[in-house]
């Protein structure tokens, strides 16, 4: 049964096919909040997600994506309201940010950067936009047009932002290691 | 086309994807969205039975007067008893009081003495109201042409 199946008989009270499609997507969901607004919010995420999808039934068009980006979609409205709510965060602060120069390139700087908890640290440190970018392509491995979608925003622009969101990530981690 | 990535960052982004320490959402997490589901799915079985009784309900009020109509049976209006006029008997010059009628089962050949003709039917006996006096002495005959019936279909 595909996903779009599994939608509906969820939001009709099917138990058997929600569990299904929770336990497709919650992790990628989860991983997605807790990348984009810390540990703590995994679960609300997820759960406020989740939640949105069984009270308001039949808003998933088939035409608009995957039944993945609708409910990235849906997680992103909720991460996003969190961290206007937290920091006043605006999606777009911290653009303007440049990769400092350095000596050493991030190639060779991530060559003995593999340790997790410093890119996460690195990751968390992005700005919101660049940090989204990084999180739905390069973590959760969403094509840029399924990024696109969730980020309302054109092509274009995930890719620009992904450019200098890996560019920010290895001067960070340059920096980390110097 | 995604972007090519330089292949150290691609590798410590994998590691970061793949961190076995995120389970994702904890059990207590799953637990309270299925029992929202579950009351969906108790909210749709009320809000069904609430539908299909409204239905049997109008389907009760359309068919019953229907089945009424189609399962009635046709009555006809009771006929009214018919008669003859009284036929004085030997002491039919009596006077009379407190008179009563005894209906009785007589001979056919009853009514064929008062110049009656033969009952329809050819039946042997016949119906009939005889007066009968306080005294009890018989003044008067009538025969009951048709007797009436309850109810015919």
């Amino acid at each position: 049964m595909d996903d779009h199946r599994l939608l509906e008989r969820a939001c009709r009270g099917d138990e058997d096919a929600f569990t299904r499609l929770f336990g497709e997507h919650q992790r990628s969901i989860h991983r997605y909040a807790t990348r984009m607004c810390g540990a703590d919010a995994g679960d609300d995420v997820v759960q406020d997600t989740f939640l949105a999808v069984l009270r308001q039934p039949g808003r998933y068009d088939p035409a608009r994506g995957s039944v993945a980006s609708y409910l990235f979609g849906i997680a992103r409205h909720v991460i996003l309201k969190r961290l206007a709510a937290r920091y006043g965060t605006a999606m777009t602060d911290g653009l303007d940010v440049d990769p400092p120069a350095g000596g050493e390139t991030p190639l060779e700087t991530m060559a003995r950067a593999q340790d997790v908890d410093s890119v996460r640290a690195a990751v968390d440190a992005l700005p919101v936009a660049y940090r989204e970018a990084i999180v739905l392509c390069d973590l959760e491995e969403q094509d840029y047009a399924t990024a696109a979608a969730i980020m309302k925003c054109p092509i274009g622009t995930v890719r620009s932002r992904l450019h200098r969101a890996r560019a920010l990530l290895g001067a960070r981690l340059i920096c980390k290691h110097l | 086309m995604q972007t090519p990535m330089n292949d150290p960052l691609a590798g410590a982004l994998r590691s970061l994807a793949d961190d076995p320490a995120d389970r994702g959402a904890s059990p207590a997490v799953e637990a309270r969205l299925i029992a929202e589901v579950r009351a969906i799915a108790r909210s749709r079985r009320i809000t069904h039975i609430k539908s299909y009784s409204y239905a049997a309900t109008l389907v009760i009020l359309v068919a019953l007067p229907v089945w009424q109509l189609m399962t009635r049976e046709p009555r006809v209006a009771a006929t009214e008893e018919l008669t003859t006029e009284f036929f004085p008997l030997r002491y039919g010059h009596v006077p009379i009081s407190n008179g009563h009628l005894v209906r009785m089962e007589v001979p056919e050949s009853a009514m064929e003495s008062f110049g009656l003709p033969p009952a329809a039917g050819g039946a042997t006996t016949v119906m009939a109201d005889v007066l009968v006096g306080e005294d009890g002495v018989a003044r008067a005959v009538r025969f009951v042409v048709n007797p009436r019936e309850e109810t015919q279909r």
